[in-house]
């Protein structure tokens, strides 16, 4: 396979081009010239955690990841959310590019199994176009009910180190490049630590190499799970020995939406929930300090590829993305845990990304304010490695995000004033927790969200049911979202915000693409 | 072959015997003594082929209300002999919904309630989903005859057409249903209805009692192995009744019994009529004291209701005595439980049952098996790990080597969330460590909560808005240290120290857990809520 750059999709900056042109005559298959082989595609290091919030990613918690990858030189997105609020649409839908409306997925229930075109996703498409790719964590749900024998490496990996359910953070299986490991409850077997180890072994191995390398780290931390020696985090994510108890003392932070008191201007099924107790707040801030200690250990990783990556002199060839799946409740709108509704705890998340300066062709902003969302790193992940959404097999998928490369440069010209970005949620069956509306769909802008539910669960609990009930927010002017403003007064501002948004939302219901980049969609709606 | 008034044939000899006796005492006697003349015409058996003999006969005697402190040696004095004395007693027992349908619903199919669909009394039967796939239906899978004798699940009645249509599962039927009563009441026999009246051998717990017998005899021993469950109606309190009667009101005992048991003094417990219930959620503070003349009607009923399980310990003799002449009590596993306790006036609670303080949670349950069923091993004489009425159909379904499904696919499988208690019963404590935490709920607005071997953690989640299926989420909690304080007399929520604050946090957790919760994990397919319930 060559090292060609390819031709860019969009634009490629002009200095990396001819970089990227000088290296690929010099490459052969095994390089140690570093400084050669650093001038072609960039290294790509995706790390994603699972259910961190945004309030999470702080100095105290995350030091190093705040400093060496947000900080000097790293650009951080303050607005950026995810497409459907939970862990196996929010993931599918950065593989892809795609919405879940577009990928088939938005739901954990149905996960991998409904994906279409399954050899058609970024790591595929970044094998095209010449880079080693590397997948180290957690996996897709369903993935190991969907193949056959569920040892088998998915579409696009070279390297695949996969953690598939159950999982926990001792005890527990990791499938293993066509085989699989069974890791004990020693200090060592910790799941962080082990995906922390496999990560640095790879970097070791394939960097600097003739091709660049795409490593997702797919952290399974601060999720819950299995594996807890202690009562304090049973039921909560188990931190590493070492940082079990550094948080203990960490106040719950308690934001305006905490418990929300006045609760009748919500759907029915949030109406329902009671107000929390003292004992829900025990469970919520012991859940909250143990979630905490477990992303220090996420941060130790990123410290030591950061290390590793100085040690071959690759940083600045190397792209990092911090980001996570998607966000969590802590007790905010009386929900004392879970995810997968549209209030801004769930569909916000941190994303921090670190373009070398040579590849933007441009001083890096440090803030980009914003919405943006997971779809978006897809296309941006595209446009640094000059690839194309486009399986070997000839599948391509019309991406439904944009590269933030413009963005992160500081030229605004090209972004659409007033995004609008759809979210959305459908459940096979009733949802796993009866406050949440079997589906949702909802467009986020810069300054509101507005979002129908369509079907939420009937009486019974058993099944679904129809429904008209709708939220609208003023996120500028109530960011905590604590007052809906449905039903509008006819004639009011909020009743034309309710008009422009359900327009808005018509279009991007069942939209694909960019208009003026992609092929007319099927539906007629771009989605920008 | 039944005449319309269908009466249990008690030699006048016992009755008269009986009458002048300790009940306890010829109970037994008037057990052989009612089946002598059945032998006469018992019909040949067949020999039993190899292999199907293995399977035990299972029978269950369900009563209805009965406390842990209403079974001792004066009131049962065979369930204590031929069960205590030789099986397993569960000291920590409890029924995770405390009130008859939903308890017996548990019973059928060894699930929690927000898992059968059966949160009371009513709707009862109507909401149980997948009615097949239920324990008798199960058992038939795995080759036994399956008989009911009694009580079923509320309102049954309603939801057949016609109401005398056999439950699904059950190859003989002999139910009792709604208006039930001790006198004066029909039996659903097979798909025809009998009628009783008023005389003696009309009494509801005999004529349950000679059927089960009946059945015995007509089965054991055949190719088939029996799986006979007799649903007793006492010592459930019958209602309105004729004042002039000592047990107007209470459960009826049989007229054999009448005078036991009268004037016994009402135990009277730490929270008997309990003084400070300003701990408690509001619906206890609105209960008024008990006065003494209220205090004098509790005890007429206690009385009578020990008096009424009188004769259902007779019947158990009968049953033995049964299995004896038919050479199968070795091979016959007896089961022995109610469905949920009673308040006799603890916490200021007159007559009631569905609130969860241990008077209600807390069952009487005796395992007798024999030894054969346990590869070889001597029972437990007592099993003090925390169970409870899920554990039942997965340990009936471990003797009879049955799966919980009517057919191969899984689809057809119920997924249970109880485990077998054959371990137990043998000293092996593996799945019934003390972590073990069952979950107890009641209603749609009733409460949830969480009970485990020290300590019970309850929220009472408010009460419905009117016409709708909706409720006031109005929380009260109750959290009791069941070690320190086993009459739950102070309510420890909210916590006033950090140590109990933790505790209820991790109790909240763990309800929240168990709530939606379905199956074991490693037995059985991860659940849709993502929570097993152990």
């Amino acid at each position: 396979m060559g090292v060609d750059a390819g031709e860019p999709r969009v634009l490629v900056i002009a200095l990396a081009a001819l970089a990227a042109l000088i290296a690929a005559a010099a490459v052969t298959g095994d390089s140690t010239a570093s400084a050669q082989s650093a001038a072609k595609k960039p290294n790509i290091i995706v790390i994603e955690t699972d259910d961190q919030t945004l309030e999470s990613f702080r100095s105290e918690v995350m030091p190093n990841a705040v400093k060496l990858i947000a900080g000097d030189g790293g650009t951080t997105f303050t607005n950026d959310v995810v497409t459907t609020p939970l862990c196996c649409p929010s993931r599918i839908s950065y593989l892809t590019g795609q919405y879940g409306h577009n990928n088939g997925v938005l739901s954990n229930r149905t996960g991998y199994s409904v994906l279409t075109d399954k050899g058609s996703v970024l790591p595929a498409w970044l094998q095209e176009a010449g880079y080693v790719t590397a997948h180290v964590g957690k996996w897709l749900h369903q993935y190991e009910t969907t193949v056959h024998p569920k040892t088998k490496v998915a579409p696009g990996w070279d390297e695949w180190y996969t953690a598939l359910e159950p999982r926990a953070y001792y005890d527990y299986k990791l499938y293993v490049n066509g085989g699989k490991e069974s890791f004990g409850d020693e200090k060592r077997d910790h799941l962080t630590t082990v995906l922390g180890h496999t990560a640095l072994e790879l970097i070791d191995k394939y960097v600097p190499k003739s091709k660049p390398l795409y490593l997702q780290l797919d952290e399974y931390a601060p999720h819950s799970g299995p594996g807890s020696k202690t009562a304090r985090c049973k039921g909560a994510a188990v931190p590493a020995p070492s940082d079990d108890g550094v948080f203990k003392d960490e106040e719950l932070p308690k934001p305006p939406s905490f418990n929300e008191e006045d609760i009748s201007d919500k759907p029915s099924f949030i109406k329902e929930l009671p107000s929390l107790s003292s004992a829900a707040i025990a469970a919520i801030q012991r859940r909250y300090q143990c979630d905490l200690e477990s992303l220090v250990g996420v941060d130790h990783t990123v410290k030591k590829i950061w290390r590793a990556l100085g040690k071959t002199g690759e940083r600045d060839n190397t792209v990092i993305v911090f980001t996570s799946d998607n966000g969590y409740f802590f007790g905010e709108h009386r929900l004392p845990a879970s995810k997968f509704r549209v209030y801004e705890e769930a569909l916000r998340v941190p994303l921090v990304i670190r373009v070398p300066q040579a590849m933007l062709g441009a001083a890096p902003v440090s803030e980009v304010t914003q919405p943006v969302a997971n779809i978006d790193i897809t296309s941006t992940l595209l446009e640094l490695a000059g690839a194309e959404p486009c399986a070997p097999t000839g599948g391509c998928r019309v991406q439904d995000g944009r590269s933030l490369l413009d963005l992160m440069g500081g030229n605004t010209a090209s972004w659409p004033a007033d995004r609008g970005i759809a979210v959305e949620f459908k459940e096979k069956g009733v949802p796993s927790e009866l406050s949440a509306s079997c589906a949702f769909f909802g467009v986020r802008t810069a300054t509101n969200i507005y979002v129908e539910h369509p079907l939420i669960p009937d009486e019974s609990g058993n099944a679904c049911k129809p429904s008209d009930e709708a939220e609208l927010y003023d996120l500028h002017s109530d960011p905590f979202e604590l007052q809906n403003l449905l039903p509008v007064q006819p004639g009011s501002p909020a009743a034309q915000t309710e008009q422009a948004l359900k327009a808005r939302l018509e279009q991007l219901r069942d939209c694909a693409g960019i208009e003026g980049r992609d092929p007319q969609p099927p539906s007629g709606h771009y989605c920008d | 072959m039944f005449a319309i008034r269908d009466k249990p044939r008690l030699p006048a000899s016992a009755i008269a015997l009986a009458a002048v006796g300790f009940a306890a005492l010829v109970a037994l006697a008037i057990g052989l003594a009612a089946l002598e003349g059945a032998h006469a015409s018992k019909p040949d058996k067949p020999d039993l082929p190899p292999g199907l003999a293995q399977k035990p006969n299972i029978i269950v005697i369900t009563t209805d209300d009965q406390t842990v402190a209403q079974l001792n040696e004066s009131t049962m004095p065979t369930v204590m002999s031929q069960l205590a004395a030789q099986g397993t007693t569960f000291t920590n027992m409890i029924a995770t919904t405390p009130l008859c349908c939903p308890s017996r619903a548990t019973f059928l199919t060894g699930q929690y309630m927000h898992n059968n669909g059966v949160t009371s009394n009513r709707p009862g039967y109507e909401s149980l989903v997948r009615k097949r796939a239920v324990l008798p239906a199960w058992l038939q899978k795995a080759g036994y005859v399956t008989a009911h004798v009694g009580k079923y699940l509320n309102r049954y009645g309603k939801s057949v057409r016609p109401d005398s249509t056999p439950a699904p599962g059950w190859d003989e039927w002999v139910a009792a249903l709604e208006p039930r009563s001790y006198f004066d009441y029909e039996l659903q026999v097979n798909g025809r209805t009998v009628k009783y009246g008023s005389d003696d051998p009309d009494y509801l717990t005999r004529v349950f009692n000679w059927r089960a017998v009946k059945l015995i005899h007509k089965y054991v021993p055949r190719k088939q192995p029996l799986f006979l469950s007799i649903d007793q109606f006492a010592p459930h309190e019958r209602g309105a009744g004729d004042p002039a009667e000592r047990c107007a009101g209470g459960a009826i005992p049989d007229p054999l019994d009448n005078q036991l048991f009268d004037g016994v003094p009402l135990p009277q417990p730490p929270n008997y009529n309990e003084t400070d219930v300003g701990d408690k959620p509001s619906f206890i503070q609105d209960l008024p004291d008990i006065s003494e003349e209220e205090r004098l009607d509790i005890e007429r009923r206690w009385g009578c209701a020990l008096a009424s399980l009188v004769a259902v310990d007779r019947g158990l003799s009968q049953i033995i005595a049964e299995l004896q002449n038919d050479g199968e009590l070795d091979n016959t596993v007896i089961m022995f439980w109610s469905d949920n306790g009673f308040f006799y006036g603890e916490h200021r609670i007159p007559a009631e049952k569905t609130i969860p303080y241990e008077e209600a949670l807390e069952v009487p349950m005796i395992w007798r098996v024999p030894s054969q069923y346990l590869g070889g091993a001597t029972q437990a004489r007592t099993a003090s790990s925390l169970v409870g009425n899920i554990d039942i159909a997965p340990t009936i379904l471990d003797l009879a080597d049955a799966q919980p499904c009517l057919g191969k696919a899984a689809t057809n499988c119920r997924i249970m969330d109880g485990r077998s208690l054959l371990g137990l019963m043998t000293g092996d404590t593996t799945g019934f460590g003390p972590d073990r935490t069952l979950l107890i709920e009641q209603g749609v607005c009733g409460y949830r909560g969480v009970r485990d071997l020290t300590e019970v953690y309850i929220e009472h989640l408010g009460t419905r808005i009117e016409n709708t299926e909706t409720c006031n989420p109005e929380l009260e909690i109750e959290h009791y240290d069941l070690g320190a304080d086993p009459f739950e007399l102070k309510n420890l929520y909210p916590a006033t120290s950090n140590g109990v604050l933790e505790a209820q946090g991790r109790l909240f957790d763990e309800l929240s857990e168990l709530r939606d919760c379905s199956g074991v994990e490693g037995r059985d397919p991860a659940p849709p809520s993502g929570h097993y319930c152990q």
